[in-house]
């Protein structure tokens, strides 16, 4: 799976977020070293959308407009299921780091 | 945005319409949390902005194709398609570069005009980007502000400040995040084993946080430090660190002895730190409290940080409000003054800066508009010959619009082409105009070919395709069926005649414009270096010395030391005269004075001069011829009555027709008598008229610093070491500095102004080149399609000299609009050069003149040779259809 799209389904696993508002989750939760340009974060979720993993929602009572419409997006449950098992791979992963010690005492 | 915006268009229509409001939101926010975080490199984001959308943009039309693709033919018909995801773009670049690669010589003629035009505009872009665009190299450079002193009354704008004026404007007011003040100190540095002049800056202790800047090695500037009675402290120049103490880290806390004081060294900057004024050796702090020093002091530099949201404008008012308090506190030493607030960026490029970096991009600009002139007119003429593969393609069902965009994409290759060979010209361009720059130009700026720059040249590639290749494009693909008949001549009458006349006359305008430009900045900076300047600098060599307080206390051992000096200096071979001033001519000082004149009605506050303290001598050495009165002479000491001597320029101010010597001048409570008259000197600047100037002897004053002059026989350089033991024999210890020729500082002077009429001659070359090139093929072009008319005017008997009158004299009327035009807009464009010139008028008609006739024998050439081979012409086969 691409890193961008594991970021913007983590971002959306507990909860209901507009484009920017992903993208700013996502620069804070990893300290600023993921940026997602514009034009990856809208590819992705266009990309997400049509493989059903991400649906638009309803956008929440008195959330900012902004001066336009923002399309909110929630995590389907084959989304979830996806994401569950690329985050299941990852550990494996950094398991086996672990186990040989790459991380150093853990 | 503007350029997002367009940039998005990448991207397929659908895919713009679901998102592209969208993304400019979260692209701005994205922005915003950059900027908070830090200063980002501004071209960086863009590239990878740009990166982002082009790459995204590709994928999404891709997947748009393949979706269209397997709609339309079933999925067995991709493969086939896979290859050209940008729907026909591939094939028409293709077919490009087959049509051109068979027509060689018009490629090459095409490709290497464009990349003049392209690499001369990327070249001056780079400069202008670097001087008025490139962000300063300091954290959030868009709020540092300066802060100057100026004095409406008595005309004084941009003066330094004093440094307790400065201290009030920043505890008082809110506008500022901090403010630092900055003055000039040049201790001489001893202990080591070669005395050495350095070149200090005095500041309070929050300099470096102004700048943003955390030192190196060791720290800053703690408050303490600027406390009076601390101990000395000094804070190192990465540079002065490296030239004189080898980098070596251990110099923290170790002691330098400066004019005989010892200062702890405390830290030291990091390379990159750039000083925007002058190239100081180190920081001193002031160690008094700001609030005792003098507020006649005007000898400081005050430089702000902007807090966070203030805009300029907040920040005039609030400084301008403690200035009026100041006024009314203070009113002995603070009337009249107020303050003037401008970005430091502002202040650095200056007027003369912005405006020659405006006039060249003008220049360039036209170079590229000739360029595109002359390509779209061989491109016109080739048209013209692939009338019938266009008609043949449209009668085989090729839609107009089709036809338009293969044709521009030929015009692109040719553009792109043209801009890869022109960045290789630009940067050897931005190599040589960079090492041509003056010398004083602050470290601050620098100039490259760096990836915005290399935007703009792709920019102006895509630009100039549109310019050069869209009328051609459409006039091509309007080929109809008719083409195909035998023999036609359809569309070769009027319309592209008219079309032709049309790009000679642009062509011949525009080149008048530059040739113009080009000849008035020469004349004027061959003016500035050959006008009566009141002085003679050849053949003088001159040098600074500025002996320390603690060697030399008082006045009466500065004279006696320069005395001595100067005696032994007169007694070298090859030295006729020897004196010392203050400051010489051009070397940036504007020390100035107010006086009062006993018997003349004098405006309050009395008449500002520019002030020169000299020795007997110096008038001499500099071959100042006395209009009045007497040389100044050894009798001239301290205790001696107080004299002065006067320009001219003072006198027809003051005087009038009166006789001046024996009057008095009052400044400052002494009464000065006049003995003298001097003429007028270019000493401010080249370009300034001299003002109204007074000359004391230095040795009734306490200047510290003086400059030597010597008039040497034979070539100054030559002499510079001789001078130098001569100083060393009276002191060894005493560093000599500034060493140079006069006409060295005067080319200092006038060096930039030469770098631009050099840029600007070039250009007018150029364009002069770009405009035989194309009046002559305007001229074939139209010969070759006249060839039936013309056979048939030989044939009814028509003369050989007739005919070639006929096709001169339609260039030479061309030539003629275009001069007409071209001098109109010469007239009020020139108002724009002359206005950083002195000396020349805008309607100078000797450069009128020339150009004029440089023009109309280029257009004579250009229209000539074509018509001759008309007149050549055998009536019976051009009759018979060949074609010249």
């Amino acid at each position: 799976m691409k890193p961008a799209w594991f970021q913007i389904l983590l971002s959306l696993a507990d909860q209901e977020l507009h484009g920017t508002a992903i993208m700013e989750e996502v620069l804070a939760r990893t300290d600023g070293s993921i940026r997602l340009w514009p034009g990856t974060l809208y590819g992705s979720l266009a990309e997400l959308t049509e493989r059903g993993w991400i649906a638009e929602a309803e956008a929440p009572p008195g959330a900012p407009t902004e001066g336009g419409k923002r399309r909110f997006y929630a995590i389907t449950p084959s989304g979830r299921g996806v994401l569950a098992e690329e985050a299941k791979r990852l550990a494996s992963y950094v398991a086996t780091a672990q186990s040989k010690r790459v991380l150093g005492p853990a | 945005m503007k350029l997002y915006r367009l940039l998005l268009r990448v991207y397929p229509r659908a895919f713009r319409e679901r998102y592209a409001a969208e993304m400019e939101r979260t692209l701005t926010r994205l922005m915003e949390l950059q900027k908070q975080k830090g200063q980002p490199r501004r071209w960086r984001m863009w590239l990878g902005v740009s990166w982002d959308v082009v790459a995204g943009g590709v994928v999404a039309r891709r997947k748009q194709f393949m979706a269209r693709a397997r709609l339309t033919k079933g999925p067995a018909a991709n493969g086939q398609f896979r290859k050209a995801p940008l729907g026909s773009l591939g094939t028409d670049v293709r077919y490009a570069l087959r049509t051109l690669a068979r027509q060689p010589v018009f490629a090459v003629t095409a490709i290497i005009t464009l990349a003049l035009g392209i690499g001369a505009n990327t070249a001056i872009f780079s400069v202008a980007y670097g001087l008025l665009l490139r962000p300063l190299p300091y954290p959030d450079p868009d709020q540092l502000v300066l802060v100057w002193s100026q004095n409406h009354g008595r005309g004084w704008q941009r003066t330094d400040v004093p440094l307790s004026d400065a201290w009030d404007w920043r505890t008082r007011t809110k506008a500022f995040e901090d403010l630092a003040v900055l003055g000039r100190s040049s201790p001489n540095l001893t202990g080591m084993e070669r005395p050495e002049r350095l070149e200090a800056r005095t500041v309070t202790t929050n300099v470096l946080s102004v700048f943003g800047v955390q030192p190196m090695l060791g720290r800053g500037f703690a408050t303490a430090d600027g406390e009076p009675g601390a101990q000395p402290a000094a804070v190192l120049m990465h540079g002065f660190w490296e030239r004189r103490f080898g980098g070596d880290a251990s110099i923290i806390g170790r002691t330098i002895t400066l004019d005989g004081e010892s200062h702890t060294v405390i830290g030291v900057t990091p390379r990159e730190f750039v000083f925007p004024y002058g190239s100081p050796d180190l920081f001193l702090p002031f160690r008094i409290d700001p609030a005792t020093a003098p507020r006649t002091n005007h000898s400081h530099v005050a430089i702000a940080r902007l807090a966070p949201g203030v805009t300029l404008e907040r920040a005039q008012r609030e400084v301008q409000e403690v200035s009026e308090s100041l006024e009314r506190e203070f009113p002995e030493s603070n009337a009249g003054w107020s303050a003037h607030v401008v970005f430091l960026h502002a202040d650095l490029v200056g007027d003369i800066g912005r405006q020659v970096s405006l006039v060249l991009m003008g220049a360039v600009g036209f170079v590229l508009l000739m360029a595109c002139v002359n390509v779209a007119n061989l491109l016109l003429a080739r048209a013209n010959g692939r009338r019938r593969e266009v008609a043949i393609r449209a009668a085989l069902g090729a839609g107009r619009g089709r036809m338009i965009r293969q044709l521009l994409t030929e015009s692109l290759v040719l553009a792109l082409a043209g801009a890869a060979i022109g960045v290789v010209l630009a940067f050897a361009g931005v190599t040589a105009i960079a090492a041509s720059m003056p010398s004083d130009l602050p470290g601050v700026f620098h100039f490259a070919v760096d990836p915005p720059v290399l935007l703009f040249a792709l920019a102006l590639a895509v630009g100039a395709t549109l310019v050069f290749g869209l009328v051609p494009a459409v006039r091509a693909s309007a080929a109809s069926a008719a083409e195909l008949r035998e023999d036609s001549r359809a569309g070769t009458g009027r319309r592209s005649r008219r079309l032709g006349g049309f790009l000679v006359i642009a062509q011949t305008a525009l080149a008048v414009v530059l040739l113009v430009g080009g000849g008035v900045m020469t004349r004027g900076v061959a003016h500035m270096q050959r006008q009566d300047l009141g002085y003679q600098p050849s053949g003088v060599l001159t040098m600074r010395l500025t002996p320390p307080a603690a060697k030399y206390a008082g006045v009466t051992e500065l004279n006696t030391f320069y005395d001595e000096v100067l005696e032994r200096v007169r007694a070298l071979p090859g030295v006729e005269a020897a004196g010392t001033i203050h400051t010489l001519p051009l070397a940036g000082s504007n020390s100035s004075n107010s006086y009062t004149v006993p018997g003349v009605v004098t405006p309050e506050g009395g008449y500002p001069s520019r002030m020169g303290y000299v020795s007997p001598g110096y008038f001499e050495a500099m071959s100042i011829r006395l209009v009045r009165g007497r040389p100044v002479t050894m009798e001239d000491r301290a205790d001696a009555p107080p004299v002065a001597w006067v320009n001219e320029a003072l006198v027809r101010r003051v005087f009038g027709p009166d006789d001046p010597i024996g009057r008095t001048l009052e400044m400052h409570g002494s009464v000065l008598t006049i003995v003298g008259i001097v003429p007028d000197m270019r000493e401010r600047a080249l370009l300034r008229p001299p003002e109204p100037s007074i000359y004391l002897p230095v040795a009734q004053q306490s200047a510290r610093s003086r400059s030597l002059a010597i008039r040497t026989t034979s070539d100054p350089n030559a002499l510079a070491a001789a001078v130098q033991r001569a100083i060393w024999e009276v002191d060894p210890d005493q560093p000599v500095y500034a060493v140079q020729a006069m006409t060295d500082l005067l080319d200092t002077s006038v060096s930039p102004f030469r770098l631009v009429a050099t840029l600007m001659l070039i250009f007018a070359l150029i364009s002069l080149l770009l405009g035989a090139v194309g009046i002559y093929g305007v001229t074939s072009f139209a010969v070759v399609r006249r060839t039936h008319e013309i056979g048939i005017r030989v044939a009814m008997g028509a003369e050989r000299r007739g005919v070639i009158l006929l096709i001169v004299g339609e260039g030479m009327r061309r030539a003629a609009i275009g001069l007409v035009l071209g001098v109109g807009a010469a007239l009020l464009l020139s108002r724009a050069l002359v206005s950083l010139l002195v000396g020349v008028s805008a309607t100078d008609p000797a450069t009128f003149i020339v150009v004029i006739v440089a023009l109309l024998i280029v257009t004579f050439l250009g229209a000539y040779l074509p018509a001759r081979r008309a007149a050549r012409l055998d009536p019976v086969r051009a009759l018979g259809g060949a074609q010249l």
